[in-house]
């Protein structure tokens, strides 16, 4: 509905398709109806119950969908000119699968940039209070402050941001980050 | 979250499009961390900066509306229940307006007693004249021209109807032809007035007007006159 020929939404996608189709293509979304299915999909795993204005956020979203996928075909362009350059590595053209699953190096500025748009996502999906509680726990403010702040004692705080890392561990896992190297990133 | 504070406070890492375009769209759910690190970024890189004009430029052109109404009104069960309820209703005001149209015109001077016959509608009687409607509204004379204030083009009259116009010399004769959509001549009179009375009967359809200056066509318009009321 959202994504339907005439809608806002697939205005969007086809503007991304006129602009990086060539791009694009290498991550195998060739025509507009695989970006609309792409954008569907991840917007698929969005939990829509506490999203306070649904078609202003939609918009938001599919556009960051959009670069999303376009953030994906250029790191998958790198990483086969890499692989070209490396006559030592057998697995070159498997490793196009999944452009993630190797170069250790680039492993943490990949994933910290890649968490940082989605625990902005998660964010959108959660009530004012705790998202204001998140936005507390990234700018590491003191476990006191954020109780004086939100008036809650102590243990009503522990108990909130327990809840709150599993529903992000839980919706980090739904978008398939289940590698350890990911999990350092929220525990703690 | 310490390892993801941590990262958010190196600035090294180059800005994915998606990061960017987070800044754009959802900068007010960011943390005070994620903004600085972002925005400084943003400020000290120029490759980053570049991209950032890119995201704006692509975004520019995007709707701000997620759906656009008629697609709505189209694809949901509440909207086809609306265009249901929309369609019954100006089919009930069509019905209505037919019935009771002729009374409510305020030119029309027909007595509400008179007694007529029902008449059956013929649709071709109300299709349009190509050659005729490329005439509709003109004026024709080149000088300042004589043209019709009634009817408007398109009016729906109930006879008697008083044809008017202005912008004419004193003394010029002035001629009404009144034609069918077939062009075939329905009624003819001359005067030196600027108004003419219309009495005679004409069958449900569309009608066009020529108004002619001393001879010479001045202004077309074109009317409707609608079924008689049972």
């Amino acid at each position: 509905m959202y994504l339907s020929q005439g809608t806002g939404g697939y205005a969007v996608i086809r503007r991304f398709h006129q602009k990086y189709s060539d791009v694009l293509t290498r991550v195998g979304v060739s025509d507009i109806d695989d970006i609309v299915h792409e954008v569907f999909v991840s917007l698929s795993r969005t939990d829509f119950s506490q999203v306070q204005n649904i078609e202003h956020y939609l918009m938001r979203a599919i556009k960051l969908h959009c670069w999303s996928l376009l953030d994906k075909a250029l790191r998958h362009k790198s990483v086969i000119a890499e692989n070209r350059d490396d006559p030592l590595n057998d697995d070159a053209v498997g490793e196009q699968n999944d452009p993630r699953t190797n170069h250790p190096d680039q492993l943490a500025t990949l994933e910290g940039v890649e968490l940082l748009t989605y625990v902005n996502l998660f964010k959108a999906q959660l009530s004012a209070r705790d998202s204001q509680l998140l936005n507390l726990l990234i700018d590491e403010t003191e476990r006191s402050d954020i109780a004086k702040f939100l008036e809650l004692n102590l243990n009503t705080l522990d108990t909130s941001i327990r809840r709150l890392r599993i529903r992000l561990a839980e919706f980090l896992k739904n978008l398939g980050y289940t590698y350890k190297s990911l999990e350092r990133f929220v525990q703690n | 979250m310490t390892e993801y504070s941590r990262f958010l406070d190196s600035s090294g890492t180059h800005l994915t499009y998606t990061a960017i375009s987070l800044f754009r769209n959802f900068n007010e759910g960011l943390s005070e961390k994620e903004k600085q690190f972002l925005k400084h970024h943003l400020d000290a890189c120029p490759a980053c900066s570049k991209k950032l004009q890119e995201v704006e430029e692509v975004e520019q052109d995007a709707p701000s509306v997620v759906k656009m109404r008629s697609h709505w009104l189209s694809t949901t069960p509440l909207g086809y229940s609306i265009a249901a309820v929309l369609l019954l209703a100006v089919g009930v005001s069509v019905f209505y307006y037919w019935n009771t149209g002729g009374r409510e015109q305020p030119d029309s001077s027909r007595p509400l007693n008179q007694s007529i016959a029902a008449e059956p509608t013929n649709p071709e009687r109300f299709a349009s004249n190509p050659t005729l409607e490329s005439f509709v509204g003109r004026t024709a004379r080149s000088k300042p021209g004589v043209h019709l204030l009634a009817p408007g083009i398109g009016d729906t009259i109930a006879v008697p109807f008083t044809f008017r116009w202005e912008g004419g010399k004193q003394n010029e004769e002035y001629t009404v032809v009144v034609i069918d959509n077939k062009n075939n001549e329905q009624w003819r009179e001359t005067t030196r007035a600027s108004s003419l009375v219309f009495a005679d009967t004409l069958q449900s359809g569309l009608y066009y007007v020529k108004l002619e200056a001393n001879g010479v066509l001045a202004h077309v318009g074109k009317f409707v006159v609608t079924p008689r009321p049972h």
